[in-house]
């Protein structure tokens, strides 16, 4: 092929430099805001019994976020400047957002770690919940908008990405704590969990089906290329944990489902990362 | 220790930024460039950016291969010839003159380009810096403030151009300044000062502009009906650009994005989509506590 007829077919951007710390991040991140959220939707509207299964997801939600915290910062080209981060408020762009809003969500996941765990204080969790609550989603959502509004092929023709990214972080709370509950031997948690894991992995199928039916040439490539990994979501993320929550309720089997919901969304994750590489490489 | 306290805060000190200035950029015209890379040396040797190496990339007379952290301009080879398979080029006619060399097109041509920094007017790279280190500077110039950036490399993500990189060297995001330092001195830029045929042309924007029109005219009226003008305007997705280019064939030819597309033209409609799948599995996750919560 004639030189410029190579040029007119290759990708223009460059790859940013993510690479497997982020797609942990991108895990991280998602797993401690869901199981805060979740934590503080059934703390708030839940009896005694549902408060001890929420504490639950307030105890693993911080050092989820501390491992997150660490990816974030090792990623940077210079790491002793992440505080720079925090010198404006960019409304316009969603890393800064995201930053701000892991900084309050941060704190407040602290509070709400040692509160639950030493139980000095337990009169603030409520109100630490339901103001935790809204960054919690901020945290769960920013990613998938940050991702899609690069200049990426693959990335940038996903309009649906940040709705998935989050319905992705609260289907890993409900598994992890409906497991917790399972675990624990309450059976009203484990029985609304798994009603609300179902329908939250329904709607994730739908988001992903869309998903996977927008995009550019780009888009369409990548999905060739991480047909495999695709396919790995679908079946590890979604079609086996919803196929537990219906058929094979219990201890073992929930905490199998659990795993599998976060095995699905690593992959999904991993895949993600990669694409503008393998694109940029072809 | 007062050292570690000075650098930790110095970032967040905000000293008074100079006044504006009039506005300042390039104008390459790719039908006069020969390819000779005096852009490439002169941006090199005073922006004291390391050598790439003389790699072989197998891609024309290009050795520097893209623009990076430590190529600021890039001169691009873009041969178009016909494929091999095809018939052979006819024997030269010996009878040449100086009209007929100068239309050479008949069996291929060569095109050349001096690659750079867009300099966008709403860069998408400034936009998405969640550190400030981006600024369009006095002269409207995108400039990266390198004690500022902290190499996240959410810029190198966003640049549909695929200008920023992040270094190896330093961890941070660098790209072209148009030579900020010489401007603020009332001097060119090296690139243009060193460029022999003044394919790169360097000055207040308006003047550009005004010069390329008249060089696009010209250009057409020779018979490359093809010519045309990328960046001089804003289009529906794009910002205008500070460094924007003559060109003889449609962008992607010169490894260019035909209709560049503004990331964060999308980001109120991603917010509000991601937002919706939110309250849809609050929603569900809500209804099922409540739903069997006794009373």
């Amino acid at each position: 092929m004639p030189q410029a007829e190579l040029s007119a077919a290759r990708v223009v951007t460059k790859a940013p430099p993510w690479h497997r710390s982020v797609a942990i991040d991108l895990l991280c991140s998602s797993l401690a805001a869901g199981l805060f959220a979740v934590a503080a939707i059934i703390y708030l509207l839940g009896d005694a019994t549902d408060r001890a299964v929420a504490m639950v997801g307030f105890v693993l939600a911080f050092p989820v976020m501390i491992v997150d915290l660490v990816c974030l910062v090792i990623d940077l080209g210079d790491p002793l400047r992440f505080m720079n981060m925090t010198r404006v408020i960019k409304p316009g762009s969603p890393m800064s957002v995201g930053v701000w809003g892991i900084v309050v969500f941060s704190l407040v996941s602290f509070l709400c770690f040692a509160i639950s765990l030493v139980g000095i204080g337990a009169y603030a969790l409520p109100f630490l919940a339901l103001f935790g609550f809204p960054f919690a989603l901020v945290v769960a959502n920013y990613k998938g908008v940050l991702f899609s509004t690069t200049a990426q092929p693959g990335w940038s023709s996903m309009r649906w990405l940040g709705a998935l990214i989050s319905i992705s972080a609260g289907s890993m709370g409900v598994a992890v704590l409906l497991a917790a509950a399972a675990l624990a031997g309450v059976d009203d948690p484990a029985a609304f969990l798994r009603t609300a894991l179902v329908w939250i992995l329904v709607v994730y199928a739908i988001v992903f089906v869309a998903l996977q039916r927008e995009g550019d040439r780009w888009t369409r490539a990548a999905r060739r290329t991480f047909a495999a990994g695709m396919w790995l979501t679908v079946l590890v993320g979604i079609i086996v944990p919803l196929a537990i929550a219906l058929l094979a309720a219990g201890p073992e089997t929930d905490c199998v489902a659990a795993l599998c919901v976060i095995a699905g969304s690593a992959a999904f994750r991993d895949v993600l990362v990669k694409i503008p590489h393998r694109l940029d490489a072809n | 220790m007062a050292n570690l306290l000075r650098d930790l805060l110095y970032p967040f000190t905000r000293p008074t930024p100079p006044a504006s200035r009039r506005a300042t950029g390039f104008f390459t015209d790719t039908t006069l460039c020969i390819g000779c890379k005096a852009c490439e040396v002169a941006c090199k040797q005073w922006n004291q950016l390391p050598s790439d190496g003389f790699n072989f990339t197998a891609n024309s007379y290009d050795n520097t291969a893209q623009l990076s952290a430590t190529t600021w301009r890039h001169v691009k080879f873009l041969e178009q010839f016909p494929p091999s398979d095809s018939a052979p080029p006819s024997p030269p006619d010996m009878n040449l003159d100086l009209r007929s060399l100068l239309m050479e097109a008949q069996n291929g041509r060569w095109l050349m380009m001096s690659d750079v920094c867009k300099h966008c007017s709403a860069a998408p790279c400034q936009m998405a810096c969640p550190t400030g280190a981006i600024i369009h500077n006095e002269f409207d110039d995108v400039y990266i403030q390198n004690d500022i950036c902290n190499g996240c490399g959410y810029c190198v993500a966003a640049c549909p151009f695929g200008v920023i990189s992040r270094s190896a060297f330093d961890g941070h995001a660098h790209k072209c300044t148009l030579c900020y330092d010489r401007q603020r001195d009332d001097l060119m830029p090296a690139c243009a000062k060193a460029c022999p045929t003044e394919s790169i042309r360097f000055g207040p924007l308006d003047e550009l502009h005004e010069h390329a029109v008249g060089r696009l005219e010209e250009v057409k009226a020779r018979g490359f009906k093809g010519a045309r003008l990328y960046g001089d305007r804003a289009s529906d997705t794009y910002s205008a650009l500070g460094a924007f280019f003559l060109l003889l064939d449609e962008p992607s030819r010169y490894g260019l994005p035909d209709d560049p597309d503004t990331p964060q033209r999308h980001m109120i409609g991603d917010y509000i989509r991601g937002a919706a799948g939110t309250l849809i599995w609050v929603a569900i996750l809500a209804i099922a506590v409540i739903a069997r919560a006794p009373g």
